[in-house]
């Protein structure tokens, strides 16, 4: 049977606003766990209408101030969104400079210069990226860091 | 926020509101939240309960077993481990010498 959904969307939201908060997906399990028990206790212990319920529930931006001030892992830091942020805009602008800019100013600078710049680039955002994996910025950034390491394959491999 | 520091301060007790009730038996997190919704002061949301919960299995001071309720669903039990119970003692004992300091304090003894 398919999870209600309400209760769905609200266990979405807060698994969101706990991930943004710097939570590990086992404790975000656990915790999603907890709240689907507890509305079924509630259903079946007081006959209440799963709608009512979730709607009595606490907003899930409660559930992160409790998370920073008590979880097992620490709540994100503003380094590690600043890591985040660094290693997606960085690679991206290295990124960008490689392919577009390098190429229109000198062909022959491109042949000599695209290459390092784009291994500089990966190893940038791979970097930073990981440093601020919990972060929105860090995911994109270990993401773009993947795509620049496939396309950097896909030239070799086909002599480019 | 003047209405914010009774919730502030119930979510400083906590943990050692929930060693307490799990002292006695194991339970599963509905019905702690009931038993301590049963004191005013002591009655916390599931957005203190859950996370408080799920931060002490990580410490290892509950153990978590799964069981079926009366509806068959499963339900998740917690109980103290002996890590659970030393911090309970350790608690316990603070408690006393923070509830002493303070009562001395208001009494403006000192």
């Amino acid at each position: 049977m398919s999870e209600h959904k309400i209760l769905g969307s609200y266990l979405a939201q807060v698994a969101d606003a706990l991930r943004e908060a710097g939570a590990a997906p086992a404790e975000i399990a656990d915790i999603q766990a907890c709240l689907r028990e507890h509305v079924h206790e509630a259903i079946s212990q007081d006959g209440a209408d799963i709608n009512a319920i979730v709607a009595s529930l606490d907003p899930p931006t409660a559930f992160v101030e409790r998370f920073g001030e008590t979880a097992v892992g620490a709540k994100t830091s503003d380094r590690e969104h600043m890591f985040g942020g660094a290693g997606f805009f960085g690679g991206l602008i290295v990124f960008v400079t490689a392919f577009l800019i390098v190429p229109n100013i000198d062909p022959a600078l491109m042949e000599r210069m695209s290459a390092p710049l784009i291994l500089t680039a990966i190893v940038f955002s791979a970097s930073l990226g990981f440093a601020g994996r919990n972060t929105k910025f860090g995911k994109a950034s270990l993401a773009l860091a993947a795509g620049m390491t496939g396309l950097f394959a896909f030239l070799i491999t086909r002599g480019g | 926020m003047d209405d914010a520091w009774p919730q502030q301060m119930r979510k400083g007790f906590a943990e050692l509101c929930i060693l307490i009730v799990l002292k006695r038996s194991e339970n599963y997190g509905y019905a702690i939240l009931a038993e301590l919704s049963a004191f005013d002061a002591l009655s916390f949301s599931e957005s203190t309960l859950y996370p408080v919960l799920s931060k002490m299995a990580g410490e290892g001071l509950l153990a978590v077993r799964e069981g079926p309720s009366l509806r068959g669903r499963a339900r998740r039990y917690y109980s103290l481990t002996a890590k659970g119970r030393a911090r309970l003692k350790n608690l316990a004992v603070y408690w006393k010498a923070l509830r002493a300091g303070l009562d001395d304090l208001l009494a403006g003894k000192g």
